[in-house]
């Protein structure tokens, strides 16, 4: 059995490698300046939430940097194949919580993903996207004998992997279809068979046609993106002409253009009072406008050697199939969320409330990508040796 | 090939795909740039970039002597922003407190805050001065804003009303010198960069230039205020006395052109000018065409003089007091037989004025009334001049030139009048009237001064050498003998004409007119009055001639030289002290001789009542028995009754 070879005690007692050192300092880099962008960002919502008390929400996104690095840590030293043990029951748990967000949660900016405990808002969807994402990898490892297999590997997988899907995406879709394409890449990579891919993603292509029809709030972003009419105006649309997808799209285009190459400079940007959630769903726009093109594009470059050393660095040389399918499936998620925000900001995609991973303010999202750098970082420590 | 190698391929293939994603977003930040940056960055800058105006401050406006006619007051704008939490739970008491404090209903606030324009604005009350904010401040009302701003005060309310002018809620000059001087009163607002956001709400503290604001100048008037309360009194006084529609004066300094005083009765508070009627607020004396009578025949005498057509002394046959030249009959008040050119002036004979002008040059005439500024503004520095008309001789008939010897087929201002009577006083220099002597910047330094030397000559010297006695005349011993003033030497000439109307005249609608000047050896002040529609008496000299030298009496207070060269004459003959309230009071004018009428005495007052107002005031006058009259109608009232020797004021009231 691959699964037990590779969940062998025996990995344990081998010398113990440093931790990739250039992951750690991305994660360090983007969280520094993310608290610097989100600190110019936040203002606007200070100004008129909280009375201009900007520095309150500076030391909750500093807490919440410090709780992600905690994450970080913890994880980094557990063994992510002890971890993977936890990871069934742990999804489990984060679907189960999910159903109870459907029917109890906080509705927050138009969609219900919230659940509160205490003081402290909480999203359980960020939980399932690590936990799925781990027990993915945990299958693929486990069935790699047998991995072109319809009945055997490919229908059980998607079984989860749909169920979490669909779980998250009836409140979320962007974030399900962001982790159905991780799932999708990982399986790809895990040698499942392309044509099972191919067939699902067409499948896919339909069914969110239908999602579209039947929403439309999301007929309207579609519309909105592709500048023309698709469907007749169905009278519920609730986005006010200003305040409406087009508005946002140009608003994040002029904090582009004001920026230009340079940036108007730290803390300086205008845009951020005209951008709905500027310290979330545009952190990127933001960026370009006080940093510039040079900014954008070191965010990017961050994220783009987090990428490369994830796969090539971490995922190549790790111990088992599952080291290797955990590192390419936790990279994927945290650049993909970040070149997707960052399409997204710039117009390349259509309005979604993606966050930018360690970057933006959002706390249960940095907390889960912190838990994804510390398995990595974990793996990278378990590598063979070169 | 082994798994493992497969898993590698495949790999690379998924991170080759993942590549592809920034550098597209890469390529889109450039496409941005490079296609639409420029029109993106200017939207950008139009819906952050603003600028909040530091308001100037308007300059003042004082008197000659530094008194301050126009000043700013602070002055706040309240308005409200109602969805401010916790405004709605003081909204009654809000509404009802500032009902109390402005006198509008809470309803009509209600109103304005329900039909408001912008969400979060709206104004409601302007104008709330230093203790009112105190009081809107001290309700605590949450949403509450209070914005300062300037406000006008006119500190002497209806005193140079119409020279002043006023000015609209946003402080722009509407009428008057504000309005001819706004741009000099006005100054240049600065700005203040600043930050708006999409609610549209303005951060504060932006780097940018601030640009300060220039503050307004001030404006120092030839005008004082002394003399200016006192025209006005005389002539609303006069106005009350012969039951007018209004009356209008003017003085200058017939050596400077400085506008000494200017008033029209009745005037308006520029406090709250919009109370007051259009009509009030005109400022009748440079906007007001009227045909100017006898005062005219100045021009009818310096033409004649100068084109040698008659002496002085030359008799002139008047006859029996009518005659008829070109087709039209001219009437004399009574026949006066043959007189010299000299009496046919200060008596103001129509016949006889006829007569010599009918032997006039046509374009020589016209370029002399052209010379005094006729059918011309005078270019005073007073918004709304007319020019008057003055017709070329091609346009004239047969029988306009005699006419206009006479005053009539002209239209003149009254500060026509006032300038040719200067140049008269001044020996034949016509001066430019003005009335803003000095601008002062907001540190006092003086900036502009009126120049001096605007002065055209509009006749010969020797020619008013020659006619100044017949001016003389008129006050001594002519039409004008109510306009003598104890002491000094007065020259003028009446004027009454007939009211044109719609191509016709009037028969009952007199303008009556006097325009003197004094001391007549040494001229320093021209007065010129005109009153219409006097309905007690209907002539210059027993209308306007008494508001003149009420007026110019007491103006002596104020030019210590005249006053003591007068009081010194007086002193040299004590018979002619007219009573015991000195030279600086109203004079009256018991033992002078009416000229159109003879003069009367009365040894006891009759019993008017029962009389009409109009019958009682026009006995007294033909007894030159001071009157004041309380009311309109039928007399109900004396004092002193009936029975009393006449002496003093007598009071007629009616109910």
């Amino acid at each position: 059995m691959v699964s037990s070879a590779t969940v062998s005690p025996g990995s344990e007692s081998r010398p113990k490698r440093p931790i990739d050192r250039y992951v750690l300092w991305a994660a360090l880099a983007l969280a520094v300046f993310g608290v610097v962008a989100v600190y110019s960002a936040i203002s606007f919502l200070a100004e008129t939430r909280a009375g201009g008390d900007t520095e309150r929400f500076l030391v909750r996104h500093l807490v919440r940097v410090g709780v992600a690095f905690a994450a970080l840590l913890a994880c980094s030293a557990i063994d992510y194949r002890k971890l993977a043990r936890f990871s069934r029951i742990a999804l489990l748990v984060s679907l189960g919580l999910l159903v109870v967000v459907h029917i109890a949660g906080v509705t927050w900016g138009g969609a219900t993903r919230w659940l509160r405990i205490g003081s402290v808002g909480f999203q359980p969807s960020d939980l399932a996207r690590v936990a799925l994402i781990l027990y993915v990898g945990v299958l693929l490892a486990k069935k790699q004998a047998y991995i072109a297999s319809f009945t055997r590997s490919f229908l059980p997988l998607m079984v989860w992997v749909l169920g979490a899907c669909i779980l998250i995406g009836m409140e979320d879709l962007s974030s399900a279809l962001m982790l159905l394409a991780t799932a999708m890449l990982m399986c790809f990579v895990a040698r499942v068979r392309a044509t099972h891919l191919a067939g699902l993603s067409a499948a896919g292509l339909a069914l969110a046609l239908l999602l579209v029809l039947v929403s439309p709030n999301r007929a309207a972003r579609l519309e909105s993106y592709l500048g023309m009419d698709l469907f007749p105006p169905s009278g519920t649309e609730e986005v006010a002409e200003d305040r409406g997808e087009g508005y946002q799209a140009q608003q994040a285009r002029i904090a582009f253009a004001m920026g230009g190459l340079t940036g108007v400079g730290p803390g300086k940007s205008t845009q951020r009072d005209f951008l709905p959630a500027p310290y979330n769903d545009f952190i990127f726009a933001i960026v370009a406008e006080e940093y510039g093109l040079l900014g954008a594009m070191a965010l990017l470059a961050a994220f783009s050697i987090l990428l490369f050393r994830g796969f090539l660095r971490i995922a190549r040389p790790a111990p088992d199939p599952l080291g290797l399918f955990l590192g390419v499936g936790f990279t994927t998620s945290v650049a993909l969320y970040a070149f997707v925000h960052a399409a997204v900001a710039c117009g390349l995609l259509p309005v979604t409330g993606l966050p930018l991973p360690f970057v933006s303010y959002g706390g249960t999202s940095m907390a889960a990508t912190g838990m994804m750098f510390g398995i990595l970082l974990n793996i990278s420590r378990q590598c063979a040796a070169r | 090939m082994d798994a493992k190698d497969a898993i590698l391929i495949r790999m690379y293939a998924a991170l080759t795909a993942l590549c592809l994603l920034p550098l597209l977003v890469v390529g889109q930040v450039f496409r941005i740039h490079l296609t639409e940056g420029g029109d993106l960055r200017d939207q950008g800058e139009r819906q952050t970039n603003s600028f909040v105006g530091i308001p100037a401050m308007r300059g003042a406006i004082y008197d000659r002597a530094g008194r301050t006619l126009a000043v700013n007051t602070a002055r706040y704008d309240l308005a409200i922003d109602p969805t401010v939490s916790g405004f709605d739970a003081q909204r009654d008491a809000f509404f009802e407190r500032l009902s109390k404090l402005t006198g509008a209903s809470a309803a009509h606030y209600r109103q304005r805050v329900r039909e408001r324009t912008s969400p979060q604005y709206a104004p409601l009350v302007r104008g709330l001065s230093e203790e009112q904010k105190e009081e809107a401040l001290r309700w605590e009302t949450p949403g509450v804003i209070l914005d300062p701003a300037f406000a006008r005060r006119y500190n002497h309310g209806q005193t140079a009303s119409h020279i002043l002018g006023y000015v609209n809620s946003d402080g722009i000059g509407l009428s008057g010198l504000e309005l001819q001087y706004d741009e000099h009163l006005r100054g240049v607002d600065g700005r203040r960069p600043v930050q708006r956001n999409r609610l549209g709400r303005i951060r504060t503290f932006v780097s940018g230039k601030v640009v300060e604001p220039v503050h307004g100048a001030s404006l120092v008037l030839t005008i004082d205020l002394l003399r200016q309360t006192i025209l006005e009194e005389e002539l609303a006084r006069g106005v009350a006395e012969t039951e007018a529609l209004s009356a209008s004066a003017v003085a200058l300094d017939p050596r400077t052109g400085a506008v000494l005083a200017l008033a029209n009765a009745p005037a308006f508070d520029p406090n709250r000018a919009g109370a007051y009627p259009a009509e009030l607020r005109r400022n009748r004396v440079i906007t007001d065409r009227m045909e100017p009578g006898s005062t005219f025949k100045l021009v009818s005498a310096v033409s004649a003089i100068e084109q040698g057509l008659v002496q002085m002394e030359e008799v002139i046959d008047t006859g029996d007091g009518w005659a008829v030249v070109h087709g039209r009959t001219f009437t004399d008040t009574r026949a006066r037989g043959a007189i010299p050119f000299r009496e046919v002036i200060s008596l103001s004979s129509n016949v006889g004025t006829a007569k010599v002008v009918s032997r006039a040059d046509r374009d020589t005439f016209y370029a002399h009334a052209r010379r005094f500024g006729f059918g011309q503004r005078t270019g005073i520095d007073l918004p709304g001049e007319v020019q008057g008309s003055l017709k070329p001789p091609d346009e004239w008939s047969a029988a306009t030139l005699t006419a206009m010897g006479i005053g009539y087929e002209v239209d003149v201002t009254l500060l026509q009048t006032a300038v040719a009577y200067a140049a008269l006083a001044n020996g034949g220099r016509r001066v430019a009237p003005h009335v803003v002597a000095e601008r002062r910047d907001v540190t006092g330094r003086t900036t502009w001064k009126a120049p001096q030397d605007s002065v055209r000559r509009a006749f010969r010297s020797s020619t008013a050498e020659t006619i100044l006695p017949a001016f003389l005349g008129a006050v001594e011993r002519g039409t004008a003998t109510r306009a003598q003033i104890a002491g000094l030497k007065v020259a003028g000439k009446t004027g009454t004409s007939l009211k044109a109307e719609d191509g016709g005249y009037r028969e009952d609608a007199y303008r009556a007119s006097f325009a003197g000047f004094f001391p007549a050896d040494d001229p320093q002040i021209v007065l010129v009055v005109a009153v219409d529609e006097p309905q007690t008496f209907q002539h210059g000299g027993q209308v306007a001639a008494p508001i003149f030298q009420r007026a110019a009496a007491r103006w002596l207070a104020t030019f210590p030289e005249l006053s003591r060269q007068a009081f010194s004459a007086v002193q040299r003959a004590p018979e002619a002290a007219p009573d015991e309230s000195g030279v600086a009071r109203p004079v009256s004018l018991r033992n002078q001789s009416e000229t159109e009428a003879a003069p009367l005495t009365a040894h006891a007052l009759p019993d008017f009542r029962g009389w009409t107002m109009r019958e009682a005031a026009h006995w007294l006058s033909r007894r030159n028995i001071p009157l004041r009259i309380e009311g309109k109608g039928v007399v109900s009232a004396q004092y002193p009754e009936a029975g009393h020797p006449p002496g003093q004021t007598v009071v007629l009231q009616s109910r």
